[in-house]
């Protein structure tokens, strides 16, 4: 029984070895080829570079967004190697030197003053191998101008010198900083030996004394006298010296050592000293290309800093002997260079994960080669702990109508879904990842390694360029980490447009090579630009407007802390939009600070909702909506021509709604014709047209009309910062037309569309859609009529009486009639509330026109939220204002010439 | 060879034990070597030549275990028993932390010592010994000390904490009781309360990487773990894909080669094997464990002698488990644990362990003298 019960177990590890042995074929045999590339995918890595991004400009030429590209180099302390390999730092670090180091160090200033200093160099050899062949200078001229030249020339390099010793003192002064406090310090640092070579070299190849990197040399190549002076002045009275000298000659410390100590006691130190100077022999190779003794120095500092350190450092200080002689202060110099060749080292390392995080920034602007250099060294693991992030840095013109520009942002995380690449294990996935790719890369590539490439699924050319097809599409979607994405207004909807391809560089580990084969590598193609029809000054000139109405409004008593303003202005022939202004405004560049998009976006901190673009945005639009009720009239025969006339008895009949407010309808019972109707802005006309319109069935007739106007889609087509240019409903009942009919509740419009209507009665019932960039699809798009010319004439005549004698007389509107210039125009005032339910809100202030009005080439309209004024007090003013503006400044000649 | 008493025919198993045993080692020395190539350096390293001193010490050890009767170290069960308590104990006090875990017993700079590997030994002989007088059928008074001796180890090696290795005791015990002849209704109550105890342990007892390791192993979500928590048994299924059918060739996997097998010359090994010599190695390798079990368990069939006998079924049980455990971690069936291939892994406590273990078993098979009893089946 009890062999059975063995024969049991026996059978139970066969069964189980059977089920290992299954996961083991399925591994192997079944699932291989998704496995394998998976692996393959894993071990390959990839470095994005990602495109500098479209500017935004005017037709000017004036730039209202554009991108810089900036690469940071980044540290991880904790996968800094305990041994930085020196020679990888200093290969990346002498590219770094020879192409744009310079560029680094100095930035901007140095690379013009180099450029300069050649362009002078360049005009002063021609000068002397051609001597009188400078064009303004025959004869003794000439030797003027060598000389001159050679003054600018050497004044140049002064500035040069004066500068990098600035900068080296500077870099001085931060670094007696970070010894004072290492801890605080600690990033710097480590980007600061970077920085002082750099100087120092730049310094010592102007200086001739610096000859060489080679640590073989670096000894017989001290630090350029001044700099050391300077560093030593900084660092405390020769410390520097001190150190300098023994690094030069350490043997020269045994002398009076040997006479203190005795020789036995003497021997077991220099045996010491040999084992101690080996590993020192390490960190002097790295201190030679980090800019030797003061890097030592800096580490002693630091190993001094820590407690532990320091007791250990005394204790063998101490320990060393009787007296302090020279010798054995040397000696214990030489103990701080071995425990920095190893405890040291690590001990700092412990400290940079435990006090610093994860990474840190400390150069920024690293040129490309130098970008690529050391991430290679980096991933070819001899350069660990060094990164570099690359991104593109967005800037905006100063408040330049931020509410159409927009922002970018990073890539929020709900648009990445569907940009994740496919999963080369899910057999529906278009194409597989990786095993594709390596075919492609052997397609483009003929010398890849086999031993890569074997495992290749790709079998013709076709699926091989599929594959880049995808591949490339890939590259152009945003992805994670992206910081230069567009968010809102033209950047959002011209993203695509503006943000490029990605490059990509991907390479393996190859089993066995040194260096990562590279298999992929495809440069980055930048952002297209995008134009604005935007007219520079009239936009500023619209905002400034605004802005002091505005300013205006806080002044008054009455004001509720709430309400903005827009300026529409679009020119009718053609549909182009040239001002687009909103108020209040924003800066798009101090969204990116943390807390601020929140901040502005929350009604309670900011009531006037700065972030809204009421330029798009439908408001009650009041009386400038009768021309649209006009228009439907006019289209169903309720009004027929100027003459057909209602009663106006100074309020409307029957309805909740505000009477006629113009006092000449007030006295009794009047017969009010379609002009005088504009001409006054009668309510009662308008309702009554609506109350005909409801008597005869045609309670749909504004809401078709609304929609043949495209009032039910989003302004500007697809920008989504609002949804519809207008909203309306289908009116519930008589008195609610009648409502509709004046521009009251159920009835919403956006300014810019309200001036698109405007601007197909400008151009006599030609209806164009409006477009605000040049490359927009609807640039070239045809002009469809919209309803009779002779609709339109009617409306132009009535709109010209209510700027000559009605609603919307001003002052500034007649110094243009002076001119020659007829403005048509209608003001509108809407309310809230009714007369028995009051409500606390102002009134909206509304004004739309355009001129000059027989051949119209500008089409404005005035919105001021919650103004507490009547569009005439208000808009009109300000309309006034700018078409003065327009036409005196923008066109002085032919508002005359047309005369 | 011919025994103390003179006794003529040896053991036809011995041979085959010994010949698989070296087999394996020799073997897995060499897929050990290609496990320590680092491309990126050029080198080996750890070097190899510690591995090989390491089983030089282990083999003269398997031969020093010879020379006394088993039955002779089987007296000194106890004792032994005691000191590996003692050296676990001292482990949990003074043990050396590394890979935040405490199992280790520092003798000297780096090199260490895994007293909980050595404790397999200890308590496979004094399981046998407490076991060997057991009737057929016996319940459970008897079971009370065996019970006792487990746990005690079980839990000094679960505070370590050394998950894999407490686990892998408890096969052990339950093979060796049930080959022993324990009451069938015995043996089901102490599966179901084992199972029981288990499944609580996992739920609650466990720290949160242990758990975290667990519930990432079964949701599978590289997507949503990164590579982090998977990484380990990720790339052992890849290595293992790798290998295909016949293996991409001795230092020639791409996974084992560019450093993405973690702990591969121990616990991995096996994931190296299976990249380098493909499903017929992975084929090979298991099929010369099971049949090291299978040698040992029918031997075990028809040994009279109950010490012996339970003695080879526990090092069958335990090499069986062991071997099954490991293969099932390194080609990413089963979450990490930190068990070792038996033989074949690089690491001196486990070899040591291993190859006493196996000395043991050949040194029963050797003493004829008990085995002159007519075959039981």
């Amino acid at each position: 029984m009890l062999a059975k019960r063995l024969a049991q177990v026996l059978v139970l590890f066969g069964v189980a070895n059977l089920l290992v042995i299954a996961h083991l074929v399925r591994l192997q045999v079944v699932e291989r080829d998704a496995w394998v590339a998976k692996g393959e995918d894993h071990r390959t890595r990839r470095l994005f570079s990602p495109p500098i991004r479209g500017s935004i400009r005017l037709e000017g030429g004036a730039v209202v967004a554009r991108s810089e590209h900036r690469f940071d180099l980044r540290i991880e302390p904790g996968r800094v190697r305990d041994r930085w390999p020196p020679a990888a730092l200093a290969a990346a670090l002498g590219k770094l030197e020879a192409k744009q180091g310079f560029w680094l160090v100095h930035g901007r200033e140095a690379a013009e003053r180099a450029a300069a200093r050649a362009a002078l160099a360049a005009q002063l050899e021609t000068l002397e191998r051609e001597p009188g062949g400078v064009a303004a200078a025959p004869g003794a001229g000439a030797e003027d101008r060598r000389a001159e030249l050679a003054e600018r020339l050497a004044e140049l390099d002064r500035a040069h010198d004066r500068m990098l010793e600035a900068e080296i003192a500077r870099r001085a002064r931060h670094l007696a900083a970070i010894v004072r406090d290492p801890r605080a310090e600690w990033d710097r640092l480590l980007a600061a030996p970077i920085f002082l070579v750099l100087g120092a070299r730049q310094s010592g190849a102007r200086a001739g004394t610096v000859a060489a990197a080679a640590p073989a040399d670096r000894e017989e190549c001290p630090l350029d006298g001044s700099l050391a002076a300077q560093l030593d002045a900084v660092l405390g009275g020769g410390a520097l010296a001190r150190v300098q000298a023994f690094v030069r000659e350490p043997r020269d410390g045994w002398r009076p050592l040997r006479a203190a100590l005795g020789e036995g006691e003497s021997a077991a130190l220099e045996a010491r000293y040999e084992r101690l100077a080996g590993e020192a022999q390490a960190f002097r190779a790295l201190a030679a290309a980090l800019g030797d003794d003061l890097e030592v120095q800096l580490w002693r500092q630091v190993v001094r800093a820590e407690d532990g350190a320091r007791r250990e450092l005394q204790a063998a200080a101490a320990g060393l002997g009787r007296a302090r002689t020279s010798a054995g202060d040397s000696l214990w110099w030489l103990e701080s260079l071995s425990r920095l060749g190893r405890e040291a080292r690590m001990r700092c390392r412990k400290i940079l994960r435990d006090h610093l995080g994860r990474e840190r920034t400390p150069a920024r602007s690293v040129p490309y080669d130098v970008v690529v250099e050391l991430h290679r060294a980096s991933v070819d693991r001899r350069l660990q702990g060094f990164a570099v992030q690359e991104y593109s840095d967005r800037r905006w013109e100063q408040g330049f109508a931020p509410h159409l520009v927009g922002w970018t942002g990073e890539v929020p995380a709900a648009w990445l879904e569907d940009v994740a690449p496919p999963d080369p294990l899910d057999p529906d996935a278009v194409l597989g990842w990786v095993p594709r790719l390596q075919a492609v890369a052997r397609w483009r590539i003929e010398a890849l390694q086999r031993r890569i490439l074997s495992q290749s699924g790709m079998r013709s050319r076709e699926e091989a360029r599929a594959f880049v097809a995808l591949e490339e599409a890939l590259l152009a979607r945003p992805h994670v980490g992206d910081r230069d994405v567009g968010i809102e207004g033209i950047e959002r909807r011209y993203d695509e447009r503006l943000r490029g391809r990605r490059g990509i560089l991907r390479f393996v580990h190859v089993p066995g090579a040194r260096r990562p084969l590279v298999i992929h590598e495809a440069a980055a193609v930048d952002g297209a630009d995008v134009t604005l029809t935007l007219d520079e000054a009239l936009q500023r000139q619209a905002e400034a407007l605004l802005a002091a109405d505005r300013a205006r409004r806080q002044g008054a008593e009455q004001h509720v802390g709430m309400g903005g303003g827009a300026l529409v202005a679009l020119d009718p022939r053609c549909g182009a939009v040239r001002v687009l202004a909103t108020d209040p405004s924003y800066e798009p560049r101090a969204l990116r600070e943390p807390g601020a998009l929140a901040r502005l976006a929350d009604r309670r901190q900011s009531p006037d909702r700065p972030l809204a673009s009421r330029a798009l945005e439908p408001a009650l639009p009041g009386s400038v909506f009768k021309i649209f009720t006009a228009l439907v009239g006019l289209e169903h025969g309720v009004i027929q021509d100027e003459h057909t006339a209602f009663s106006c008895w100074g309020r409307l009949p029957g309805g909740p709604t505000p009477g006629c407010a113009y006092a000449g309808h007030a006295g009794g019972a009047a017969s009010v014709d379609f002009h005088e109707a504009l001409c006054h802005s009668c309510n009662a006309y308008f309702a009554k047209v609506a109350r005909a319109l409801h008597e005869r069935g045609l309670r749909d007739a504004f809401d078709r009309t609304f929609r043949a106007f495209h009032f039910d889609q989003p302004p500007l087509w697809g920008d989504d910062a609002a949804r519809y240019a207008g909203r309306i409903r289908m009116p519930a009942s008589e008195a609610e037309m009648r409502n509709m009919a004046i521009g009251q509740d159920p009835v919403y419009v956006s300014p810019l569309h309200l001036a698109v209507l405007y601007a197909a009665v400008a151009q006599r019932g030609l209806w164009r859609p409006p477009f605000v960039v040049e490359q927009s699809p609807y640039r070239q798009g045809a002009a469809r009529r919209a309803f009779p010319a002779a609709h339109a004439e009617l409306l132009v005549t009535g709109m010209q009486h209510a700027v000559r004698r009605g609603t919307a007389q001003h002052e500034g509107f007649g110094r243009l009639a002076e001119r020659g210039i007829a403005v048509a125009g209608k003001t509108g005032t809407a309310t809230f509330g009714s007369r028995r339910q009051p409500s606390a809100l102002p009134r909206h202030a509304w004004f739309a026109g355009f001129a000059p009005a027989d051949r119209p080439e500008i089409v404005v309209v005035v919105y001021l939220e919650h103004r507490g004024l009547s569009g005439g007090a208000a808009a009109v003013p300000l309309a006034a204002d700018f078409l003065e503006h327009y036409f005196g400044t923008a066109r002085p000649a032919e508002g005359t010439a047309r005369r | 060879m011919k025994t103390a008493l003179g006794a003529s025919r040896i053991h036809p198993y011995r041979a085959l034990l010994v010949l698989i045993g070296l087999f394996l080692l020799g073997g897995g020395f060499v897929f050990y070597v290609s496990s320590t190539y680092l491309a990126d350096t050029d080198r080996y390293a750890p070097a190899p030549l510690g591995q090989l001193r390491w089983i030089g010490l282990g083999l003269v050890a398997f031969a020093a275990v010879q020379l006394p009767s088993y039955r002779t170290v089987g007296r000194l069960a106890w004792p032994i028993y005691g000191a590996c308590l003692v050296l676990l104990v001292a482990t949990a006090l003074f043990g050396e932390v590394r890979h935040s875990s405490r199992r280790w017993l520092a003798i000297s700079g780096s090199i260490g010592f895994q007293p909980s590997e050595l404790m397999k030994l200890g308590l496979l002989l004094v399981l046998a010994r407490t076991l060997m007088y057991a009737e057929k059928g016996y319940g459970w008074r008897r079971l009370a000390w065996p019970c006792l001796l487990t746990l005690l180890p079980v839990a000094l090696v679960v505070r370590q904490p050394d998950l894999g290795m407490a686990l892998l005791y408890l096969p052990i015990v339950g093979v060796m009781v049930w080959a022993s002849g324990v009451r069938r209704r015995v043996a089901a109550v102490l599966l179901a309360v084992l199972a029981v105890s288990v499944a609580a342990g996992v739920l609650w007892g466990l720290k949160d990487y242990q758990r975290a390791r667990i519930w990432t192993f079964l949701a599978w979500d590289e997507a949503r773990h990164g590579s982090f928590d998977l990484y380990q048994p990720l790339n052992a299924r890849i290595a293992v894909a790798n290998g295909g059918l016949a293996g991409r060739g001795l230092f020639e996997g791409p996974q084992n080669i560019g450093g993405y097998l973690p702990a591969r010359s121990n616990d991995y090994i096996f994931a190296v094997i299976a990249e380098e010599g493909g499903l017929v190695a992975c084929l090979v390798v298991l099929g010369l464990f099971y049949a090291l079990v299978a040698l040992l368990l029918c031997a075990a069939m028809e040994w009279r002698e109950p010490f012996g006998r339970l003695l080879l079924v526990g090092v069958g049980g335990l090499l069986g488990t062991q071997v099954l455990v490991n293969t099932a971690v390194a080609s990413g069936a089963l979450p990490t644990t930190g068990l070792t291939l038996p033989l074949v892994s690089g690491g001196g406590s486990s070899l040591l362990t291993t190859l006493l273990l196996l000395g043991l078993a050949v040194n029963v098979l050797g003493r004829r003298e008990v085995s002159m009893a007519p075959r039981r089946l």
